[in-house]
């Protein structure tokens, strides 16, 4: 430790070190030496007061006007500086994210008004739908309602209709409430026809054939039949499709007579 | 004094300058004028030292020196940085003459400075010489070495007695002795 101290005293590191003409690692060594050695210290504070009593002894009366130029950029820098401080008041910060809030805030609520608009027209579709499904469903339950009216009201005739020797296989019953003005028809089984024909019920009324529709196999289901005053009996013929004017004996598969009141 | 200087600094307050002019203004404008030796070009190092010292006040580290000592540093290399601007300037310019006599009148020098200048003459010339070019010419020992036509080991000799022989000389009670001498005489 001591070779090295000497070492640096002996050198012109120390000197260097006062003029600030050393490199970083050179820096690090002399301040470690500092630190640790007290001869390097009590040096090194000799070299700086020497160098200020050696400046000193080349003194020259300054003049004012550097001074006053000095403290006049010092005025500028300092209000320039304050005036960049100025020119971004908390205020103006506060209206930007304010602003910059409110937009995210407006971009967020039109996408949530855009979602919610796509559900309610769906909503709306549903209910729409529902709508038409409730009125076709009321419907549906009035028909039944008429139609088991018609079987449970006492006042009901029931008519069992069987088919002739051309339509073996037709097995229907027929029920009729002339009070309600009421009438139906089940139709259990309906024979194998060409394609060109077609089961049609008939109400003879003051003698004249009147054609209630076509009769299809509705597996068992009860349908209605239009009801039709002074009817004598109805009948069900075999006949060629679109023919509803008039049905002729030939074609004549079933037939039942009205009972009386 | 010192520390006041850099606590008013360090504040940013104008008056840290105004003291650090009055107490250092001579001596570091004395050491521009010395490295530039042209008053104009000493007054802007003056004043760009200064914005320095007033801008990096916060780099100042009083563990590592003396305030002077960090002062000096700066004035010194920023003397030298103008030095040779304007001679990179004045080589791609037309050449003029320069003199090397220093245009200093007597009116501008301090006179609490005229003691010390005047012993510092009683300093052997070989001494000086090698500490205005250490410390004002901006030379290495090596370089001053070979400037000079010295020796390595007589700089560094010279430097370090050259110094010791300048404290004897600025030492309060040896400086009484020579004004009572030179009184005296």
């Amino acid at each position: 430790m001591k070779n090295e101290v000497k070492i640096l005293l002996e050198s012109d590191l120390l000197e260097r070190y006062l003029l600030g003409d050393v490199s970083y690692q050179e820096e690090v060594q002399v301040e470690h030496f500092i630190d640790t050695s007290e001869e390097v210290k009590v040096a090194y504070n000799t070299l700086e007061e020497n160098l200020e009593i050696y400046s000193k002894s080349f003194a020259v009366k300054a003049p004012e006007t550097v001074l006053d130029n000095v403290l006049e950029s010092i005025k500028t820098e300092t209000h320039t500086v304050d005036s960049n401080k100025r020119s971004i008041p908390w205020y103006f910060i506060a209206a930007c994210v304010t602003t910059l809030l409110f937009g995210a805030t407006t971009v967020t609520l039109w996408k949530q008004n855009r979602l919610l608009s796509t559900t309610n027209n769906s909503v709306a579709g549903q209910i729409e739908n529902l709508k038409e499904d409730i009125v076709s469903t009321n419907a549906r339950l009035e028909n039944m309602k008429s139609k088991y009216a018609v079987l449970s009201d006492p006042e009901t005739q029931k008519y069992l209709i069987n088919g002739n020797e051309r339509a073996k296989n037709l097995r229907t019953v027929a029920y009729v409430n002339p009070k309600e003005r009421l009438s139906a028809i089940n139709v259990l089984s309906v024979p194998d026809l060409p394609e060109d024909k077609e089961l049609k019920m008939w109400a003879e009324i003051n003698g004249e054939m009147v054609c209630l529709g076509v009769i299809e196999k509705a597996d068992k289901k009860l349908m209605a039949l239009p009801f039709k005053d002074n009817a004598s009996n109805y009948k069900i013929t075999i006949d060629s499709k679109g023919n509803k004017d008039f049905a002729s004996i030939d074609s004549e598969v079933a037939s039942i007579t009205l009972e009386k009141e | 004094m010192e520390k006041n200087i850099i606590d008013l600094l360090s504040k940013q307050d104008e008056k840290g300058m105004a003291l650090l002019y009055d107490h250092y203004g001579d001596t570091l404008f004395g050491v521009a004028y010395k490295i530039t030796k042209d008053e104009d070009l000493a007054k802007d190092v003056l004043q760009i030292s200064l914005m320095k010292i007033w801008k990096k006040i916060d780099t100042y580290d009083s563990k590592k020196s003396k305030l002077f000592t960090w002062m000096f540093r700066i004035t010194r290399n920023t003397a030298i940085d103008k030095i040779r601007s304007a001679n990179l300037k004045s080589d791609q310019e037309i050449q003029i003459e320069v003199s090397n006599v220093y245009n200093l009148g007597v009116e501008s020098v301090n006179p609490e400075h005229l003691d010390v200048r005047k012993h510092l003459g009683s300093l052997d010339e070989k001494y000086q010489v090698v500490m205005e070019a250490l410390f004002f010419e901006g030379m290495t020992q090596q370089e001053a070495s070979e400037e000079l036509g010295i020796p390595l080991g007589t700089i560094k000799s010279r430097l370090k007695i050259g110094l010791r022989e300048l404290r004897k000389i600025y030492d309060p009670a040896t400086l009484s002795i020579l004004l009572i001498l030179t009184m005296l005489i």
